[in-house]
């Protein structure tokens, strides 16, 4: 038998894909469609302008939020060491400014301050919005909630003093902007993790973590805890992720032991994310 | 409202949703974001109803509507990426096939994805893509040669192996 052409091949996959779905029926009717609110012909006519119009849009958008979500959103930075990390995750409880001081980091021990309310990164402040058309999946204030400027004066906690039971003030890695963090007491440390592993899902690279039976119960307090608000993963002195909590759903759900830290992470990153969680205690 | 443009925009509703749905599901790889893209794009169809209704093609007009909606939508779910989430791991409801040719199509320059879609998918001509995407006939046969090597490679290549193919970044 002749080998299938590329065409064959392409023609045939995209077919039968589209003859596969092609009963599928819509939820919603005709008349529940133009019963919708809205003006109708609110827009000319013109295709090529609505689609400039959107792209422009669409590019602001990005460019917006490109910059504004630098800082919730960091690059891990790779770890070489395989063992002796230290991995915890932790309610993450404001952005902070950068140190202002003259003195080295972390020379002394300080009691930090609570972060202002302004700055306080609850749920309710970063108003998750699930509502939005076209399977965006949410919005979020995020952007808007400002750094706590009166941690200018406080050094980073250093690593030897980022202890599972005190609230800390990390860095995140190189090339994450000029805000800190201040998280809480950890929820979760590498003794909770069984196993941590790179895996890719609709083409994202993401770090897939498997709890131990007990890490399963304390994560579902940290996260049910911080559902809709950020949790700071921690890897020795510095918070290498800041993910958002199940953002895309309307209530809790258990996560049965089993997490997936998805984001903007290439491979190399999650998998040197996931060799150090792993190597980590 | 007149009573006839309801009826008719009804019948081209039921005639076309299948039809449009399954290219947005193509296009997106994702039943629920089709689902909303389609009806964005039949809701354009209806707020402008009375010219489009005068067009040869509503269907066509609303088509490109739809694929166009379909690749902004990859922007900005390359844009949303850039927040972390942490997530209970979810296994797509669709098949692995399905979701390796929309992969596929979607890591296609938009252009490209919708000439192939539309040549090899739907059976157009290289004249009528041509028209569709208002471009020589020529780039279009260039852009099919191009992008079914990239598609065909991707899923012949995942079919000898479990692993999905590495994205390019």
């Amino acid at each position: 038998m002749p080998e299938p052409t590329e065409e064959e091949i392409v023609r045939t996959a995209l077919q039968e894909m589209l003859g596969d779905v092609a009963t599928t029926r819509p939820s919603e009717s005709a008349a529940e469609l133009r019963a919708r609110p809205g003006r109708r012909r609110v827009r000319p006519p013109d295709t090529k302008l609505v689609v400039a119009l959107a792209a422009a849009l669409i590019l602001a958008v990005a460019l917006f939020t490109a910059g504004a979500l630098h800082r919730s959103s960091r690059q891990p930075t790779p770890v070489h060491r395989i063992g002796g990390d230290a991995f915890s995750m932790r309610p993450l409880l404001c952005f902070a400014a950068r140190y202002q001081g003259s003195a080295t980091d972390g020379t002394t021990a300080q009691v930090l301050p609570g972060c202002s309310s302004a700055s306080s990164l609850t749920a309710a402040a970063i108003g998750i919005d699930i509502s939005g058309s076209s399977g965006a999946g949410y919005s979020s204030n995020l952007a808007g909630i400002p750094a706590d400027d009166s941690f200018a004066a406080f050094p980073s906690t250093p690593a030897s003093l980022v202890l599972p039971t005190s609230t800390v003030l990390l860095n995140g890695t190189a090339g994450s902007g000029p805000d800190r963090y201040v998280l809480g007491p950890a929820g979760l440390t590498g003794g909770d993790v069984a196993s941590a592993s790179a895996r890719q899902v609709d083409g994202q690279w993401s770090v897939y973590l498997v709890l131990t039976p007990e890490g399963a119960t304390r994560w579902d307090f940290l996260a049910s805890q911080q559902f809709h608000a950020l949790i700071g993963v921690v890897l020795n002195d510095r918070v290498v992720s800041a993910p958002i909590t199940q953002p895309t759903q309307s209530s809790f759900t258990s996560f049965d032991g089993r997490l997936e830290i998805s984001g903007s992470f290439s491979h190399a990153q999650a998998t040197a994310a996931a060799s150090a969680i792993v190597g980590s205690k | 409202m007149d009573r006839r443009d309801e009826v008719a925009f009804d019948a081209f509703y039921s005639a076309s949703w299948g039809r449009l749905f399954s290219q947005a599901y193509v296009l997106t790889g994702d039943r629920e974001t089709a689902q909303d893209l389609t009806q964005e794009a039949l809701l354009r169809a209806w707020r402008r109803w009375d010219r489009i209704t005068g067009y040869e093609d509503p269907e066509g007009w609303t088509r490109r509507v739809l694929h166009n909606l379909c690749i902004e939508s990859w922007r900005r779910s390359r844009t949303r990426s850039a927040h972390r989430a942490v997530e209970a791991p979810t296994t797509p409801d669709i098949p692995v096939h399905h979701h390796q040719l929309a992969q596929a199509m979607r890591d296609l320059p938009g252009e490209q994805a919708r000439a192939l879609l539309l040549h090899d998918g739907l059976g157009m001509t290289v004249r009528e893509t041509a028209d569709e995407l208002a471009v020589p006939e020529g780039t279009v046969r260039s852009w099919l040669s191009r992008s079914r090597k990239v598609v065909a490679a991707r899923i012949t290549q995942s079919e000898q192996s479990e692993q999905p193919p590495v994205r390019r970044s």
